[in-house]
């Protein structure tokens, strides 16, 4: 178990700098999720980590220690891959005892770790199969103990979910994340996906284009973005422009802005909002209030998502299903508010 | 893989162990041919004269004449035998199909100078066929000749068009037709705008095959030509003639032959390929079930030209059992004589094939492994160059190889020219192509990230391709060691050149006994041969199933 510094990471491929500058400091025993869309260099990222891809400037830490010249098959990380990369012409014992038989320990041992890792993935009874008789699930959670079994000092995973339909997908994080703090691994996971690294992960860093937008808890990143991209990329938002009015009060579109999030610079600035933030007023007394009209109206079972026009623009409101009916219709002219911590400066 | 990790890591050793291979096998021989062919044959001076004598001098015109038009027309009607072979048996529901498909693949592998001798035994001068029709009083002129030549062309290499062609059929999905039909198309229609469009830059690239396997060949003009010159003969006749040898005119003839392949080859690869649409097929073309006498007329065709490919080799088959006085052979007695011969009184040539194509196969087995490996996976300039100089020597002549190899070994302190090492090195370089082929195919079907998995589990790069890429790729790697084994034992054209007395092969064998009129004794060793290359192949295609498909020989 380690904690890892990555120091000034860079990679070049070509003209192309796709890791441009990455510092982090990864907490031993932390969950720490790579996110951004394709291309952003999580991955190169990663596989720097599993010594695949070396880097042109910067140093990465396990511990104390640079591994920058230890080669991969010597840096003891463990690593799921996105296609899972079984061996298909072992079986799911063989698979998992590779590792140990690496290491050259005896018999005895490998046959009791790997029981013990096939039973904490479920898997016990599965040990004769061969890959291609499993199914994308069992794939999935025998990469998982191959990798877990040699008790590395980091576990790494290249979007592991990718290849599962969405239902197991959900299923699988949960257990991942619960394997992950059973054994108390460092770990580093790659995915585009911002609600599964939003679900598994105790910190993330969103990357984009090479280079780190922000790192911070899953909290942090959605509710407190750094910056338009982050704000974008991790859901819905919805931008206001603040300016002054002639009596100086900070407004949009004509209605006073109250906003209680710390200091606040001079107008002209960005506030975002998350469409779950803004609320139907339903008659209350509450700051930030406006009128819009509904566009459109889906419903999608826990939510009802409405298209509206308000404050001179076109937003989205994420609001909870009513218990009857009766949610609003296109046409419909409604009150709706936000509280006054909700909102995000944008710079 | 990130390779440069450190410069002299297992595989950065290997690559470079390979490239220097290549190197002094193939790159620096033919460089040595092509700037003999820039020397004055007395001075050693630079000059264009020999090229001038190859384009002024009507003899050598003649001879690239009749290459061209040889192979054309080889190619000509090898497309027009093996388009309809193709499309009746992907396309259609026929009696038989498995077996004509088999079967249809086979004439690759037979030796195409002991196909020319079948046609002499049957159509030659003496041919028992040309007898019998003599007593019939018609009159034929014998099967020796340019018309002999493209004829076993033609039907040795027609299955390059199948095989290239049906695989295209097959690699598009039938959506593609359906939409067509959904779009108001009909059948004609269908098949003029969609079907034959698609399939178009594979039949280019099928006889663009037969046409470079023909013109590079050797043993076939020598022995049905009649008397008709060609380059890749007179190429070694210009080499070999030790009165009045002329290596600058044998390096020029040589150089204009390897041009001509590589021009072809690149116009190949820069044009026709990138037209490919071949895609991976969900659903391949759906198989059309036809009333029963369309059915046996396709059915009948499909048999027809597997049974005139094929028969001749039965009629060497049956020659070896037969009793034979010189050119006249005793049909309908019957003979252990010839074989007794072959494999009794003089058993040195089947020892020396044997022996050659095992140590040439083994040799190539693994050095084909580590290459393809690094073809596949190295990205980049490097493995480009590699890649290239492996199929170099597909775009050259065996006999032009062998005069390479002959002439630059020859002396020095890497004087190979008169041992069976030259031999072996010849047969390595030409054969490896096909199993770096083979196995690089099933490599690119195994992700990376499987041997990187390995890696990261604590097993260091080259033991990591030992125990989980080499079970992935072996049943590619052991059809390439079969390939190049059968196929090194039909090897006539860089033999001729290069082999010495006791070294003599079986091919080698035939060539003299059919050059002297003995056809017994050549048909004996032709049965040998014959069945040596059918039952590895039989084994192959039993335990490894289908699909692994032989590739054709000089």
């Amino acid at each position: 178990m380690a904690a890892i510094t990555l120091d000034g990471l860079v990679k070049r491929f070509g003209a192309l700098t796709v890791v441009d500058q990455i510092s982090l400091a990864i907490k031993d025993g932390e969950f720490f999720t790579l996110l951004g869309p394709s291309g952003c260099g999580k991955t190169t990222l990663l596989r720097m980590l599993a010594g695949f891809v070396t880097p042109d400037g910067g140093d990465i830490r396990f511990g104390n220690a640079s591994i920058v010249a230890v080669p991969p098959h010597r840096r003891e990380t463990g690593m799921v891959f996105q296609n899972y990369a079984l061996f298909p012409h072992m079986t799911v014992f063989e698979n998992v005892a590779y590792g140990l038989k690496a290491r050259k320990r005896p018999a005895a041992e490998i046959r009791e770790k790997v029981g013990d890792v096939l039973a904490s993935v479920r898997l016990d009874g599965f040990e004769d199969r061969r890959p291609r008789q499993l199914s994308g699930g069992q794939q999935q959670r025998v990469a998982l103990a191959r990798a877990l079994v040699i008790r590395p000092d980091v576990l790494l995973m290249d979007e592991p979910l990718s290849n599962l339909d969405a239902r197991l997908r959900m299923s699988m994080r949960e257990e991942i994340r619960s394997i992950q703090k059973e054994f108390g691994i460092t770990t580093v996971y790659v995915t585009h996906d911002q609600e599964e690294a939003m679900a598994v992960s105790d910190r993330i860093a969103v990357l984009a284009e090479g280079r780190l937008r922000q790192a911070g808890s899953p909290w942090d990143i959605y509710a407190r973005p750094a910056d338009a991209f982050t704000a974008a990329f991790m859901g819905d938002c919805v931008m206001l422009q603040a300016c002054s009015d002639l009596s100086g009060r900070t407004c949009v579109e004509g209605m006073p802005l109250v906003l209680d999030i710390g200091e606040i610079p001079d107008p002209p600035f960005t506030v975002m909002l998350r469409p779950d933030w803004i609320e139907t007023a339903d008659g209350r007394d509450c700051p930030n209030r406006f009128t819009g009209i509904v566009q459109e109206s889906i419903f999608a079972g826990a939510y009802v998502l409405y298209r509206v026009r308000a404050l001179g623009q076109e937003m989205r409101v994420k609001a909870a299903a009513p218990g009857n009916r009766n949610f609003m219709q296109p046409g419909e002219s409604s009150e709706f508010c936000f509280a006054p911590d909700r909102p995000v400066l944008i710079r | 893989m990130n390779f440069p990790r450190s410069l002299f890591s297992a595989w950065n050793c290997i690559f470079a162990a390979a490239l220097a291979v290549l190197f002094l096998l193939v790159v620096y021989p033919m460089f040595s041919i092509f700037a003999a062919s820039f020397a004055g044959s007395e001075t050693g001076v630079f000059t264009l004269d020999n090229y001038a004598q190859v384009f002024r001098t009507p003899f050598y015109l003649r001879c690239l004449g009749n290459s061209l038009l040889m192979s054309v027309a080889a190619t000509l009607f090898s497309v027009a035998a093996g388009v309809p072979f193709a499309f009746f048996l992907t396309r259609f529901k026929l009696p038989c199909a498995d077996l004509l498909r088999t079967l249809g693949a086979l004439p690759l592998i037979l030796p195409t100078f002991i196909g020319a001798e079948a046609w002499l035994l049957m159509l030659g001068r003496n041919g028992f066929i040309t007898r019998f029709m003599e007593g019939a009083g018609i009159h034929f002129p014998g099967i020796a000749g340019m018309h002999g030549m493209i004829l076993v062309f033609t039907l040795q290499f027609f299955p390059f068009v199948f095989l290239t062609v049906s695989a295209a059929i097959n690699s598009v999905d039938r959506s593609l037709e359906e939409s067509a039909r959904n779009l108001g198309a009909g059948t004609l229609r269908v098949l003029r705008t969609i079907t034959f469009p698609v399939i178009a830059p594979s039949i280019a690239a099928g006889g663009l095959i037969v046409f470079c396997m023909s013109i590079e060949n050797f043993g076939v003009p020598t022995i049905i030509g009649g008397g008709i010159k060609v380059l890749a003969e007179q190429a070694y006749s210009e080499f070999i003639n030790e009165l009045g040898g002329n290596p600058s005119m044998a390096g020029a003839l040589s150089s204009v032959l390897v041009f001509i392949t590589l021009a072809l080859t690149l116009l190949q690869k820069l044009v026709i390929e990138r037209r490919s649409y071949a895609m991976s097929a969900l659903r391949p073309p759906e198989v059309i079930r036809l009333p029963s006498l369309p059915t046996f007329a396709m059915t009948a065709y499909c048999a027809l030209l597997l049974f005139l490919a094929l028969a001749p080799f039965i009629v060497v088959l049956a020659a070896a059992v037969t009793e034979s006085r010189g050119p006249v052979m005793y049909y309908g007695s019957f003979s252990l004589e010839n074989l007794r011969k072959a494999l009794q009184v003089a058993p040195r040539p089947v020892f020396n094939s044997f022996f050659l194509s095992t140590t040439a196969s083994l040799i190539g087995m693994v050095f084909g492994m580590l290459v393809s490996y690094l073809v596949v996976r190295r990205k980049g300039i490097s493995g480009y160059v590699l890649d290239l100089a492996m199929m170099l020597p597909l775009v050259i002549a065996g006999s032009v190889l062998g005069i390479a190899l002959a002439a630059t070994y020859n002396r020095g302190p890497l004087a190979l020219t008169g041992t069976w090492v030259i031999l072996v090195l010849a047969y390595f370089v030409r054969k490896t192509p096909f199993a770096v082929k083979s196995a690089s195919a099933l490599l690119q079907q195994v992700d990376a990230s499987v041997e990187e998995a390995s890696v990261n589990l604590g097993v260091p790069p080259l033991l990591s391709f030992l125990k989980v890429v080499v079970p992935d790729m072996l049943p590619g790697i052991i059809a390439g060691t079969i390939i190049m084994w059968v196929t090194t034992l039909a090897e006539l054209s860089s033999t001729v050149v290069l082999y010495y007395g006791p070294w003599a092969t079986m091919t080698i064998q035939i060539f003299q006994y059919i050059g002297s009129g003995d056809f017994g004794p050549a048909s004996a060793y032709g049965a040998v041969l014959i069945f040596s290359v059918l039952l590895p192949l039989f084994l192959l295609n039993r335990f490894l199933g289908k699909g692994t498909m032989p590739l054709g020989n000089g």
